[in-house]
């Protein structure tokens, strides 16, 4: 077993950041009472100016006035320590996480096959992460625990043997370990500087002078008991919130946080090699009921630009109820994901679309009801020989229509006005549907009008007139 | 004149006209499927990539009877064909008896005002084999967009007309009247069009 560490020592900063449009901008998470509220974690700006974690707000505001303020939300979070886990996923089959500890493990030994070797499958995860928005640190070891103490001593470091782990170990200061603050001053006060000294003392004595959880975490972390832990299972469903400081009143204001949830939900949707067909824009009001839109595809689709684009144009479809306070994105159904098999030599122009997705995109703009089609039905009256759908049925009917059709059909008969029309053909009575109280008796003549035109009209069974038009044969 | 420009290119591309008619070509890639047609226009069919305009004095004139060989040959192919809000329903056991696939012929009902941009999609993505469109009151930029939309899709795009639309210039590369018993090229891209109306024979009925 090799497992990667991935360390996020800041992710209720990230996850305020990630909301921001200026991640840039000095920002300052701070928690504590409202008369003691104090500064928990700072971004690169504001450290710059001197906000360090610990200061009191008024402190921190006096040497940054441009800072920008959040409070801390753990579930915020914890959300996006789930979020870490979810895009995990997609690189490995074991992944699992501990809050307490900000971090995320996947055991790559079974990934570097495929994605590696590790400094290739290394950037791979950083490039990622950047992408994601998350600040983090790296290790690599044969334990869960030596890899965070290696990413938390220093980031990048890589061990995949026990021996050379061992002595790695020996030089790592008890200060940079991921012990409780009580642990690591009672050992300070011990004179214990180095992981060596530590796994040197007698075990009975730190058994006495610690309990027993500290020699069992020093056995996991060197390999000499197991280290169980539970496993990540992703979700069968996605819903991601995105909550505005401000009311948001047009759309263009809601297209920056749903390009961030929807490529939350594609990272998702590509660790579990699913797709989506339809997912749901949930819209938040003040004093009102929360609106919801939906999104559809002809295809299970999980490229990000692809659920943006069909996402923009609901959105600019419809208008905005009231003004917005938050947005959310929610899939419950997530069908396997095919990707569309495109010929090696493909002729057809840059940026050209495949009929689904054409199909999807103008569902999105129009309406799901738009675009369809027409299958044949065996029924011998014009208005029910055909069926309109949208999506293939399957054992579609083929029917073959022994006499002349028009090809246009009105779909509500006129009179036919102007001048008495020449008979060509007919008539042809059609005489059905006495079983469903919609029975008609009619005799059907193809007829040409003054102006050259033919049509398809009829009147009652065994008379001459007046014509309804019921067709044009074009 | 900056650029070097390859005869042959602008030949193929059917933007000169060299004054005599040319020599007539094998079958085109894009056939009507009626041979008095194909033996006037240059290419032997439907110019590829480009707008044909059918201009209509009335519905029901034989209008879709003119496209109906190249839609069973397109839809056959497995390229759908789109009717972008047509006037009246296209129905369908017409349509199965003129040979098309039922499967690849789809109907985009956009309303009056997203037409156009239904008929641009479609025309641009290079998804669809043909595009019919029955747009009211377009103006010229609007038609020059869709030309530039159905080149960027290498697709055939028809849209039908009133006849008043004959008095304004077009775009679009092939313009057809419908006239009497005839059917009058007014305008194609490569060639002089001919003086006199194709004779329209009666069609079969479908």
């Amino acid at each position: 077993m090799l497992w990667a560490a991935i360390h996020l020592p800041q992710r209720a900063l990230d996850a305020v950041l990630r909301r921001q449009p200026e991640p840039e901008a000095p920002l300052a998470l701070v928690e504590g009472p409202p008369q003691r509220r104090q500064v928990l974690l700072a971004n690169a700006a504001a450290r710059e100016a001197g906000v360090q974690a610990g200061q009191a707000l008024t402190a921190a505001l006096a040497l940054c006035p441009s800072l920008a303020v959040a409070g801390h939300d753990a579930a915020e979070a914890d959300a996006l320590l789930e979020l870490a886990c979810a895009w995990a996923y997609g690189y490995s089959g074991q992944v699992c996480s501990e809050p307490a500890l900000d971090t995320v493990w996947l055991e790559v030994g079974g990934s570097l096959g495929l994605f590696g070797p590790w400094p290739r499958f290394e950037r791979l995860l950083r490039d990622d992460l950047q992408a994601l928005g998350l600040e983090h640190r790296i290790g690599l070891a044969p334990t869960p625990l030596a890899a965070l103490c290696l990413a938390r001593h220093r980031d990048g470091l890589a061990v995949t043997a026990i021996e050379p782990l061992r002595q790695l170990l020996d030089h790592l200061p008890i200060a940079t370990l991921p012990l409780q603050d009580a642990t690591r001053e009672a050992l300070a006060a011990l004179g214990v500087r180095r992981l060596r000294q530590l796994l040197a003392l007698p075990r009975a004595g730190l058994r006495r002078r610690f309990g027993a959880e500290l020699g069992q975490w020093l056995d996991r972390l060197t390999g000499a008991a197991p280290d169980p832990r539970p496993a990540y299972r992703p979700p069968d469903r996605f819903e991601r919130r995105f909550e505005f400081d401000d009311e948001i009143r047009y759309h263009t204001g809601l297209l920056f946080p749903l390009r961030r949830l929807l490529t939350d939900l594609a990272g998702f949707l590509a660790g579990r090699d699913g797709g989506v067909q339809r997912f749901h824009l949930r819209f938040e009001h003040e004093l009102q009921a929360p609106s919801q839109l939906q999104v559809g595809s002809a295809v299970p689709e999980r490229d990000p630009a692809r659920l943006f684009e069909l996402a923009r144009l609901v959105l600019e479809r419809e208008t905005l109820p009231a003004p917005v306070r938050a947005l959310s994105v929610c899939a419950e159904e997530l069908p396997p994901f095919v990707p569309p098999a495109t010929d090696l030599f493909d002729t057809r122009p840059a940026g050209a679309l495949d009929w689904p997705a054409l199909q999807a995109r103008l569902q999105a703009r129009l309406d799901a009801e738009a675009v369809h089609r027409y299958v044949l039905q065996p029924d011998p009256r014009p208005e029910r020989a055909m069926r309109r759908v949208r999506e293939d049925v399957p054992g579609e009917a083929r029917i073959a229509t022994p006499l002349p059709r028009p090809t246009w059909l009105l779909a509500r008969p006129i009179p036919l006005r102007g001048p008495a029309p020449t008979v060509l053909a007919g008539p042809e009575r059609i005489e059905s549907g006495w079983w469903d109280g919609e029975d008609l008796r009619r005799d059907y003549y193809v007829v040409r009008t003054g102006n050259g035109q033919r049509a398809w009209v009829f009147c009652p069974a065994g008379e001459r007139g007046p014509w309804m038009l019921h067709g044009w044969f074009a | 004149m900056g650029a070097v420009l390859s005869l042959h290119d602008l030949m193929a591309e059917r933007r000169l006209w060299r004054g005599r008619p040319a020599e007539p070509a094998g079958p085109g890639r894009e056939p009507t499927g009626h041979a008095a047609l194909d033996a006037v226009l240059p290419g032997g069919g439907w110019p590829e990539g480009a707008l044909t305009e059918v201009l209509i004095p009335a519905d029901g004139i034989g209008e879709l009877e003119l496209l109906l060989p190249s839609l069973a040959r397109i839809s056959r192919a497995g390229r759908p064909v789109v009717w972008v809000q047509p006037p009246y329903l296209p129905y369908a056991p017409a349509l199965a008896r003129a040979g098309l696939d039922l499967r690849r012929i789809w109907v985009v009902e956009a309303g009056a005002d997203q037409a156009a941009w239904a008929l641009e999609q479609c025309l641009r993505s290079g998804a669809c084999g043909a595009v019919l469109g029955w747009p009211a009151g377009l103006g010229d930029r609007q038609l020059r967009r869709l030309q530039v939309a159905a080149e960027t899709g290498q697709c055939l795009g028809f849209l039908f007309r009133p006849l008043s639309a004959a008095r304004n210039p077009s775009p679009a590369a092939l313009r057809l009247q419908f006239e009497g018993e005839g059917l009058r090229v007014l305008k194609c891209r490569g060639a002089q069009p001919p003086a006199t109306p194709l004779p329209w024979p009666a069609r079969p009925l479908h």
